[in-house]
């Protein structure tokens, strides 16, 4: 191995740990405050490619159908929690309405319109109003729920979305056009400038994150509400809203890893599921409550799996996950001293 | 908690009753199929299902067959154990007259011994040629899918002819791929080619650059492709853009409608291993393939969209129509007699196929051949201008 | 309390059970004989994954999750077909062979990942679950890669060509002896400690357990029933490929357990044969009946699956509530097992010198020294935040001190915290550590663990009977030192708080200890029990010589049966003396009351 391929190759595992990262920071998100594993994240990746495909294409994207129903459901279940705790029903109705026409406006302009930007927005916002509805249904029931009765409730959920993405979408790949089809070239090699936009966002997103959660009252005390929920509805923090919340902006964040990864491998039912198992590994070798070592954690997975792909593509997942363990170890060790037991 | 306990009997015994009063022997022709409608294989299905589908609706309106032909389809999910199940119910349970099993090799083996104890006779969708080798031990099992060995024999050959004489491979890790490999391996052995780098790519992969790199450093002759659509489209732009500048082979998953609109001008120049299903309209009329390809087109297209028609289809067709042309050979008699010597008679008239002019090839079945192709129903596509476009021999 | 009663509905119970086992047994062979190959394929699967599902639960039990299950299996499956098929080993030697080979793999594995902690070991597990799979689509030359691997030779068994009936009915024999030996594991020494272990692993290590020891022979013995189950699919199927061994298959399985129930063995079998028929019928309603496509199954599964957990999250067992009996102590047997206790030395005092305790910049504890000598109940008081808690951690080990030291007789405290009851010291705890799905009694034998010797083997073959006899009295009569004898037999979840924490006191007790440490035993009594708990250290103190060591806030308790007190206050030790003394103690009465005005 020369240096010019060395260079390929890193240059190769920073692109792709920047299309893990996004899902790995979202990983991070959803864990911080509701500390749900969300072994089904990949999927918004999908459904926020193919939405776009769809748009794209001229068609109503037909996740419409299920935010609908989704939407339908969730008002059902909100309205009857209202009934039950003799609140007002108006203020449910009046907010889900008021989501239903923004979404419908979007969906709308977006199926006439040629204007990618306007399609990328809408295709966002469907997908995104996919997570708190998930929430809604599958973690808000029982909050309190071990980790093992969440981490297989992702599993159902996954197996919810996964084949709800083929039985959509069927399963032909689509194309969906880049922001820019240009490359930059650096020295021997060339990078696509849709690649830098999906670094910039990645990096950008795990910025804001950071800084919302460690410097501003509010993330704070979001965290709060995952740590001890009772003690934070008792200080008047909306638990629930900020697990609906972080739910959004995660499958946000997911979905517009998708919707830029798409002009890069076109959109196509199975895109997700590698890249959000692979952005839990590299964001969980962060401990998945850090994001700056989240963000390090994929680059560092997305790196090993290039070289590795090198060295030998047969074995190239074995050489990867196998690896994980003794980064976790050294991770672990080193969270022991002011880890408390769990 | 007695009420309950029963109650939870009650629907134990619920769920299996309905399973246990399949058993029902009507004068019909009852065909059973299980393909990957779930899991990995899924893709590679879902052209069959369509097919399938289509199928049951035509010959449902159909009357000029001696019989009605009924579909019973079950999802294999992609698992052995479960297409292995799906065969025996299929062949005790719902009493078959033959199977269509199954969409992946590993599945498709699994499903033989099943399929000679029952001595029922099956008709598989798999590409590799083990399934049906040896012919003596496989006396039930056909297959309609041009074999990646005769494909590649076909493409190989092209190669020689061109005096490429280092070749890289690059395909699916997936029993797909791999089934490519092992024959790739083999023939280019035997034909004096030197296999120069054989890397491996997930479907599901979104970079492709290290495999590119290491087979680009090789600075090969030519390199051959053995995936689908949309990595087969992914790497092969992969590859040019990390230098490599030659030749470059696809196999037979490739010619699909999929593999243009991904790869878009990057493939340009291809070289595709295809049945005449991708380049029928540049055919000769008189090409003995034209007619049943166009036909089958004709239908498929109409029913589900201009240019959806594609290889795994056409394989799922004419592993339909070739039993039930079979089955109007067979005795009326037996077709309505003794199951047992029915699925004998039906393997038999299968056997005895020949010159069968379907939309995948030319079937011509014997006892040593469960496949019946031949080079006539193999070519070798470009890609120009965003078309396949036929190479003439 | 009416033994005989009892004894008599015991035997009723326990002779009932082999009945039902024989007409289990004779329903199965008239199946596996009489129905088509097609039922008892289904069958075959079922009992393969219940084998899974088996370890798989008790692995669940000691609150570890393994998302890497079917990499195990896999491996069984591999090494059995390949010692088969490629070297002609017969199959009597070849599924030991491959048993040993996964437990081999397995307890490496544990080795490296089984100390992560939190949702660090189901990743480690998904790791090596994966990069396994990978390995077995990669080594082409040896399992036949993503092609599969074929020719599986039968199992053959004294000349004895098995072939589906056959292997159905050798793979249900193992579920059954599985099930039993499991069933007298979690009802035995090792099963108690496992689900103390799941519940709160400190209590568990505080009474002797070795967490990580456990942990990994649950771990090992669930590798070898996968790898069991791997080897009967090999000679089932006859034909192998790495895709049934991928991570949807270790999803499956635990989907298994957590349907079924974790809390009993038989929760696996019930869990692996519903979903099978889950399975079965979905495709039934959407294939033949509804005609809608296969998608649809799954996502109704996934929709299934997530329903059950949110509303019945102890799976099917929720309504299937087998319930075990503790096995009674012989009649006459006067049982003497060698105690732990019985072999050390009677411990004299304990001595806390100059003890600091640093979190941070937090100064917890600043150079306190007490002791706690025999025959005496020494009392430690404070207000709220004064460090009593700190110090009674360091005291067992559970955060040992920055600085000082503890000594007990003059050597030095233990490092471990399993270790400490070793040495004659047992605790309670201020927020009650009680195990939920355990019975009182249970609860209290928790206590015995050091002194037990069954282990998985002991236990799986039905030999600590006798052991678990004399432990059950031993129980019984603590049980009654504290006044809840009655209570034995239910769910600790029935029991008010105050009664929970004279549970604890009981279990403590248990261990015959020399030393015993309360804290706050008293909050959440009623006056009434408050007396029994003054009488019950009272003798202690005298007729066994116990040397107590009591933290508290109800100073009328402490007052009535303390000899010595030790006060705390922002860490540092403000008063020591007898009641009157401290009473009268005007830097007391400040750091309590304030001053006067």
């Amino acid at each position: 191995m020369d240096l010019q391929t060395a260079l390929f190759l890193l240059a190769d595992g920073l692109t792709n740990g920047a299309v893990y990262a996004l899902v790995g920071v979202s990983l991070v998100l959803i864990y911080t405050t509701t500390r749900v594993v969300n072994i089904a994240q990949g999927e918004y990746v999908t459904f926020g490619a193919l939405t776009l495909a769809s748009f794209i294409e001229g068609a109503i994207a037909p996740v419409v159908w299920v935010v609908g129903i989704g939407g339908a459901v969730s008002l059902a279940l909100d309205v009857r929690q209202a009934i039950l705790n003799r609140r007002s029903v108006v203020r449910p109705v009046a907010q889900y309405a008021a989501i239903g026409a923004v979404l419908a406006a979007l969906t709308l302009a977006a199926w006439h319109t040629r204007s990618l930007a306007l399609q990328m927005l809408a295709a966002l916002a469907l997908v995104s109003a996919l997570g708190p509805i998930v929430y809604r249904l599958t973690v808000e029931p029982k909050p309190g729920s071990s980790t093992v009765v969440l981490v297989i409730i992702g599993v159902g959920v996954s197996m919810i979305m996964h084949p709800m993405a083929l039985l959509l979408w069927g399963p032909d790949p689509r194309s969906v056009p880049a922001i820019s089809d240009g490359r930059l070239p650096l020295g021997p090699m060339d990078i696509a400038y849709q690649s830098l936009f999906v670094m910039a966002v990645s990096i950008l997103a795990t910025l804001a994150l950071f800084a919302f959660f460690r410097f501003t009252l509010l993330g704070k005390a979001l965290r709060a509400a995952s740590v001890n929920r009772e003690g934070a509805q008792y200080c008047g923090i909306p638990v629930v809203l900020a697990g609906r919340l972080s739910f959004f902006l995660a499958a946000a964040l997911s979905a517009a890893s998708g919707l830029l990864l798409a002009p890069l491998v076109t959109a196509h039912y199975e895109m997700g599921f590698v890249v959000g198992l692979k952005g839990f590994v590299g964001a969980a070798m962060g401990g998945l409550v850090n994001y700056p070592l989240s963000v390090a954690g994929v680059v560092t997975l997305g790196a090993l799996e290039s070289f590795a792909s090198f060295l030998s593509s047969s074995y190239r997942d074995a050489l990867v996950f196998a690896l994980v363990i003794p980064i976790m170890l050294w991770r672990n060790r080193h969270a022991q001293e002011d880890l408390d037991e769990h | 908690m007695k009420l309950l306990r029963s109650c939870m009997a009650a629907v134990w015994l619920v769920l299996l009753v309905p399973v246990a009063a399949m058993a029902d022997n009507r004068p019909e022709f009852r065909i059973g199929t299980v393909n990957s409608v779930t899991g990995g294989a899924s893709a590679i299905a879902a052209g069959a299902v369509s097919a399938i589908d289509l199928l049951e609706q035509k010959l449902a309106a159909d009357d000029s067959l001696p019989f009605k032909v009924r579909f019973i389809k079950y999802d294999d999910g992609s698992d052995p154990a479960k297409a292995i199940n799906a065969v025996r119910k299929l062949a005790q349970e719902d009493k078959v007259h033959i199977v269509i099993c199954c969409t992946t090799t590993p599945s498709s083996m699994a499903v033989n011994k099943i399929v000679e104890e029952e001595k029922i006779p099956n008709i598989s969708l798999a590409a590799a040629a083990s399934v049906i080798e040896p012919a003596s031990e496989r006396r039930f099992t056909f297959k309609t899918p041009i074999t990646d060995r005769l494909m590649l024999d076909f493409t190989l050959d092209d190669m020689v002819r061109k005096g490429y004489r280092r070749v890289a491979f690059m395909g699916l890790d997936d029993s797909y791929g791999e089934g490519g490999w092992v024959e790739f391996n083999a023939l280019a052995k035997k034909k004096g080619i030197e296999v120069v780098a054989a890397e491996r790519f997930s479907r599901g992969d979104t970079n492709f650059t290290p495999q590119a790199l290491r087979v680009a450093r090789h600075k090969p002759d030519a390199v051959y492709f053995h995936a689908i659509p949309p990595s087969a489209a992914l790497a092969h732009e992969t590859l040019k853009r990390v230098g490599y500048s030659g030749p470059i082979y696809h196999g037979g998953g490739a010619p699909t409608p999929a593999f243009l609109s991904v790869g878009k001008r990057a493939v340009e120049g291809a070289i595709v291993g295809t049945a005449a299903l991708t380049v029928h309209k540049q055919l000769p009329d008189a090409h003995p393939l034209k007619k049943a390809v166009s036909d089958f087109v004709k239908i498929y297209d109409g029913h589900y969209g201009e240019g959806k028609a594609d290889m795994f289809a056409a394989q799922a067709y004419d592993a339909v129509m070739i039993p039930v042309r079979a089955w109007s050979k067979v005795p009326a008699a037996t077709r309505g007699g003794d199951l047992v010597q029915a699925r004998a008679a039906l393997r038999d008239a299968i056997e005895n196929t020949r010159d069968y002019h379907g939309v995948i090839g030319i079937f011509n079945f014997s006892p040593e051949d469960h496949l019946g192709l031949d080079s006539r129903s193999t070519f070798l596509v470009t890609v120009k201008d965003g078309r396949f476009v036929l190479l003439e021999r | 309390m009416n033994t005989e009663r009892l004894s008599g509905r015991t035997a009723i119970r326990a002779s009932r059970g082999p009945w039902v086992m024989a007409m289990l047994v004779a329903v199965g062979l008239v199946l596996v004989s009489q129905l088509s190959t097609y039922y008892v394929g289904l069958l075959a699967l079922m009992g393969i994954n219940a084998l899974v599902c088996i370890g798989l639960s008790f692995v669940l039990g000691t609150g570890q999750v393994s998302l890497g299950h079917a990499a195990f299996v896999g491996m069984g499956a591999y090494s059995c077909a390949i010692l088969s098929r490629d070297f002609g080993v017969p199959t009597l030697l070849a599924i030991p062979a491959s048993m040993a080979l996964c437990m081999a793999v397995a307890y490496v594995l544990g080795r490296i990942t089984l100390r992560l902690k939190g949702h660090s070991l189901p990743l480690a597990t998904l790791a090596w679950g994966m990069a396994i799979y990978v390995c077995f689509v990669a080594a082409i030359d040896v399992t036949g890669g993503a092609s599969g691997f074929g020719d599986v030779p039968p199992l053959n068994v004294f000349g004895i060509t098995m072939e589906t009936r056959g292997v159905t009915l050798l793979a249900w024999v193992c579920v059954g002896l599985a099930y039993i030996a499991f069933r007298r594991i979690y009802r035995g020494r090792v099963g108690r400690i496992a689900k103390a272990i799941k519940a709160q692993s400190v209590m568990a290590t505080a009474f002797g357990a070795d967490v990580p020891a456990v942990k990994m022979k649950a771990f090992v013995l669930s590798a070898a029933l996968a790898a069991l189950a791997g080897c009967f699919y090999a000679f089932y199927m006859r034909f192998l490929s790495p895709t049934s061994f991928a991570i949807g298959a270790s999803f499956n399985y635990l989907i298994m357990v957590v349907l079924g129930g974790a809390a009993h063995p038989i929760g696996a079998i019930i869990g692996a044969v519903t979903f099978v028929l889950m399975e079965l019928a979905a495709q039934y309603l959407f294939a033949k009946a509804l005609g809608m496509p296969g998608q649809m199954e799954t996502m109704l599964f996934g929709a299934v699956l997530i329903v059950m957990l949110l509303r019945w999250p102890d799976g099917l067992l929720t309504w299937l509530k087998p319930r075990e009996e503790i096995f009674e102590a012989p009649d006459g047997h006067a049982a003497k097992l060698p105690q732990v206790a019985d072999a050390r030395p009677a411990v004299k005092r304990v001595d806390v010198k100059q003890v600091t305790k640093r979190f941070g910049g937090l100064h917890a504890l600043k150079g306190v020294s007490i002791s706690v000598p025999t025959g005496r109940i020494t009392g430690l008081i404070g207000p709220n935040g004064a460090g009593k808690s700190t110090l009674f951690n360091a005291v067992t080990a559970v955060s040992p001190a920055t600085t000082g030291e503890v000594r007990i007789d003059g050597a030095p405290l233990p490092r471990h915290v399993r270790d400490v009851i070793r040495t004659g010291m047992a605790r309670t705890f201020q927020h009650v550590q009680l195990v939920p799905e355990l019975t009182v009694l249970q609860n209290v034998m928790i206590g015995g663990y050091i002194d037990g010797r069954a282990g998985l083997v002991s236990s799986a073959l039905g030999l600590d009977r006798t052991e678990e006899a004399v432990m059950a009295g031993r129980a019984r009569a603590a049980l009654k030192q504290v006044g809840l004898l009655e209570a034995a037999d239910r769910p600790i979840g029935s029991l008010p708080l105050g009664s929970q924490r004279l549970v604890e006191v009981a279990r403590a007790l248990m261990s015959r200890p020399d030393v015993l440490l309360l804290d706050e035993p008293a909050a959440g009594l009623r006056a009434g029990e408050k007396a029994q708990l003054v009488e019950l250290l009272k003798s202690l103190r005298d007729e066994r010589g116990m040397a107590i060591l009591l933290v508290e806030h109800d100073m009328e308790l402490v007052m009535s049966c303390v000899d010595h007190i030790f006060v705390l206050n922002h860490g540092e030790l403000l008063a020591e003396g007898d009641c009157h003394q401290i009473q009268t103690n005007p830097a007391v009465i400040s750091a309590y009351l304030g001053t006067e005005a």
